[in-house]
């Protein structure tokens, strides 16, 4: 049982300040709240590996080229669904350049979806086992498959887009009597496709089983520390004997968290050859074989009353998680509806496609794109501004000051469209705009079980070590910003190592939680190491340790001011060295973060094309820990939603269940090109749940961003849209109909 | 396989009931090689938000395998992956 100690803090935000105490665990970094003046802390620091990765220096996975080193392919199953019939592998083996192939499945082992791995091969050269694929004999029985969740047989019938038929009876009393009782109701059908992870770097690892016994990896992961594990456990090795490097990840956004049946191929072949093996995807494998963000259909009815509060809230949903048949769910921020009586159903439907993972605020896009739509028609009943609505109905005191923020600085006034479906004053008539909101929640405050080292040389040199990865999200940078600020030096003096499971553990990069997890843990390692450095610097000068503090580059002891470098020389040949650890959140100031989004489109009715020519965000992140790094997450995030909102959309031959575009020529994502006008917000809230009270970016700014593109589509056309992707077919259909129905 | 349907009745923010953790929904007797996301970020101790949340989020896979597949080519999963199935890995009795 840790003690605590009883801390006065000042939370919140400008607009809602309150003291609050909180139990802070002994031995832990007094707490940053409102009235703490930071210095490095909140400014715009480059990131540290800016110049790596610009000049090509950044050694990721993909890059990683050791001598003697094979390389290796999969072979897959054609087939949607069946079972692996016969399996002859004879022929592999004589192929130039072949040095080892291995069975992935045995005969009589399932096929489950089109890509599902049978067979690995290594080569010394990449197309001399490509080349071999052709050599492998597979036999197999095949089964009729659903590969699209619309046809399983508990899928909801779709009538021209909507579901018809009754609501699930259970637990419904409530809200259908809500519903009854409400001044308006709406209904409506909700559609999300299939969208994939589009890592950059694709999936894979090199491994190198050695002669020692050990096997050292070099993976394109989130999650160096389960990697290691899965590993272990697959080959039957004691964890220390496998060691992960993950000094650079070219992104995963929630697919990169195992080894994969092709990573535990690459390691079984190194312990047959006993040389390094790289087993990258191609860019097709990576799109069908790695994971991807689940389709939906996602139906809501609910109620306002004379006032416009939403009373009634049934919200039923379909999710289409491949062969897992798990992982489909969605979700949506809870804060309009504390007022409403609720009831949310989902049901996962599966079929013979490969199995979804956890991508980018899994669920919530989803969920959020048709909540917000939903909303949107409630406004419209209840003849109010979308804005308007949303500050009547939203609990949520961040992200009211938030709504008004982002509305004065998007300019909302201007750029919603009065006359949904008309063009504006000087516009051409086939130029249709409109603007959209919506709003963004995440709950994640990170997690305990981490540790940090923090090191200070005698020549003045800092380390800060752990041994998760950056994913690109600039965790690197937040370790040196807050050693820095900790021993009051510049943050481009802190050489950070992440990457490496020899340091100490990290969490992985999942949910927003890097940030949340570590940076308590980095500032305790900073804070502790202080302590030490302090101490042997008063040793050495023979002053009481208490006075001595470090501030603006120096070590001020007493009355005497040192700069950093030369107070380091006091310390010694052995260097201070500390490690911090995460203690338990605090209760805090709120357990969740928010957001909104603001977009303005303009429709060409002749072709449908839509553009985006304005995105704001304001959000929430508790401590901004590096304002540009914050934006860039944020920026980041607005840019996939787009894409996801406009453009991304898996497209499966129904008969087959091969993927019909999988590369990126055909699988459309948002380029330079398509980018608009683009703001992030950031706006700071002293949480109070930790030593720093930072929270995590990477999943709250990705779930707005479709729906108030959707929302601004359907205000620019006067039509809504309730089908992602928004492609130009979709647009010049529902303009069609419009015009018939006039 | 059986697709389930939950329902929740509950209002998620304010007033509700306090909602569970995904440790304290997840059953005891796991075995140990189904691996979640939730168990890599140290998420356990998050409360489930609502009831069309799996604990780990619904995404699982095994350690022995790293796919949702495990070793006796069923799937891996929190309802599955119990003692008594034939590569359950953890402490029985």
């Amino acid at each position: 049982m840790t003690s605590r100690d009883e801390h006065e803090m000042r939370v919140g935000f400008a607009g809602d300040a309150k003291k609050i105490t909180v139990d802070v665990p002994t031995g832990d970094a007094p707490p940053w709240d409102l009235d703490t003046r930071l210095t490095s802390v909140g400014g715009r620091t480059r990131r540290i590996d800016a110049v790596a990765k610009v000049t090509g220096r950044a050694r990721y996975a993909y890059d990683v080229d050791l001598p003697g080193m094979l390389h290796a392919v999969v072979a897959r199953s054609p087939h949607a669904a069946g079972r692996l019939a016969s399996l002859d592998l004879s022929a592999v083996a004589a192929l130039p350049g072949v040095a080892a192939v291995i069975p992935l499945k045995e005969p009589g082992n399932r096929v489950r979806f089109v890509g599902d791995p049978i067979a690995a091969i290594a080569a010394q050269r990449l197309d001399q086992a490509l080349d071999a694929l052709a050599a492998v004999r597979a036999e197999y029985t095949t089964e009729a498959a659903v590969t699209d969740f619309r046809d399983h047989p508990d899928a909801p019938e779709l009538v021209r887009g909507e579901v018809v038929g009754p609501w699930p009876g259970r637990g419904g009393d409530e809200v259908a009597a809500a519903l009854a009782a409400a001044a308006h109701t709406a209904e409506g059908t909700w559609i999300c496709e299939v969208q994939t992870h589009s890592c950059l770097e694709s999936h894979g690892l090199v491994a190198w089983f050695k002669d020692d016994g050990t096997l050292e990896v070099w993976a394109s992961t989130q999650a160096t520390f389960g990697v290691r594990g899965g590993l272990a456990s697959a080959l039957e090795l004691p964890e220390e004997k496998v060691r992960v490097h993950a000094e650079f990840v070219g992104g995963g956004f929630g697919s990169k968290f195992g080894a994969d049946a092709e990573g535990v191929a690459a390691a079984r072949l190194s312990r047959l050859v006993k040389c390094p093996v790289k087993l990258m995807l191609s860019r097709f494998e990576d799109h069908t074989c790695a994971g991807n963000r689940p389709s939906a259909i996602i139906r809501i009815r609910a109620g306002i009353d004379a006032r416009g509060i939403i009373t009634a809230w049934d919200y039923d949903a379909w999710g289409g998680p491949g062969y897992t048949g798990r992982g489909g769910g969605t979700r949506h921020n809870p804060t309009y509806f504390t007022r409403a009586k609720t009831r949310n159903s989902h049901r996962d439907l599966d079929s013979a496609t490969d199995a979804g993972r956890a991508m980018r605020a899994p669920g919530w896009p989803q969920g959020n794109f048709a909540m917000e739509g939903m909303v949107e028609r409630l406004a419209e009943l209840a003849g109010m501004d979308g804005l308007a609505f949303r500050l009547l109905n939203d609990a949520d005191p961040i992200r009211q000051a938030e709504w008004r923020l982002g509305a004065e600085r998007f300019g909302w006034e201007q750029r919603r469209n009065p006359k949904p479906g008309t063009p504006r004053d000087g516009d051409p008539a086939h130029l249709l705009r409109g603007a959209g909101l919506a709003s963004a929640f995440w709950g994640q405050m990170g997690g305990t079980g981490n540790q940090v080292t923090c090191r200070i040389h005698q020549d003045g040199t800092v380390e800060a070590r752990n041994g998760a990865q950056d994913i690109g999200t600039g965790m690197k940078t937040v370790m040196a910003v807050l050693t820095a600020e900790e021993l009051g030096i510049a943050p481009e003096r802190i050489r950070v190592t992440m990457g490496d499971t020899n340091d100490p553990v990290g969490p992985a990069s999942g949910g927003s939680t890097t940030t949340p997890s570590l940076a308590p843990t980095v500032r305790h390692a900073a804070w502790l190491a202080k302590a030490e450095l302090c101490e042997r610097v008063a040793a050495a000068l023979r002053v009481e340790p208490g006075s001595v503090r470090c501030e603006g580059g120096r070590v001020i002891a007493g009355d005497r001011a040192l700069g950093f470098d030369e107070a380091c020389r006091l310390i010694g040949p052995t260097p201070v060295e500390a490690t911090g650890r995460r203690f338990r959140n605090y209760e805090g100031y709120q357990d969740s973060v928010a957001g909104c989004q603001f977009a303005a489109v303009v429709v060409d009715a002749r072709t449908g094309v839509v553009r985006v020519e304005k995105m704001l965000a304001v959000q929430d992140c508790g401590l901004v820990i590096d304002t540009l790094l914050a934006e860039n997450q944020v920026l980041g995030a607005m840019i996939q939603g787009m894409s996801y909102a406009l453009h991304e959309q898996r497209i499966v031959d129904r008969a087959t269940g091969r993927m019909l575009n999988g590369d990126f020529l055909n699988y459309k994502i948002s380029g330079p090109a398509d980018l608009p006008d683009m703001e992030a917000i950031m706006f700071p809230v002293a949480n109070g749940k930790n030593n720093v009270g930072a929270a995590g970016l990477g999943e709250p700014p990705a779930i707005a961003a479709p729906a108030a593109i959707a929302n601004a589509v359907g205000n620019a056309i006067g039509i809504p849209l309730r089908h992602l992707p928004i492609t130009l077919d979709k647009v010049l259909a529902a303009l069609a109909e419009a015009r018939r129905n006039r | 396989m059986e697709p389930k349907h939950d329902v929740s009745t509950t209002n998620p923010t304010a007033g509700a009931p306090r909602r569970r953790t995904h440790r304290e929904l997840l059953p005891r007797d796991l075995c140990p090689h189904l691996m979640m996301k939730q168990i890599l970020v140290h998420g356990l101790d998050q409360t489930i938000f609502d009831d069309r949340q799996y604990p780990g989020d619904g995404y699982h896979w095994c350690q022995r395998t790293c796919t949702p597949v495990g070793p006796d080519d069923e799937l891996a999963d929190i309802d599955v992956c119990r003692p008594g199935r034939g590569c359950f890995g953890g402490v029985t009795g």
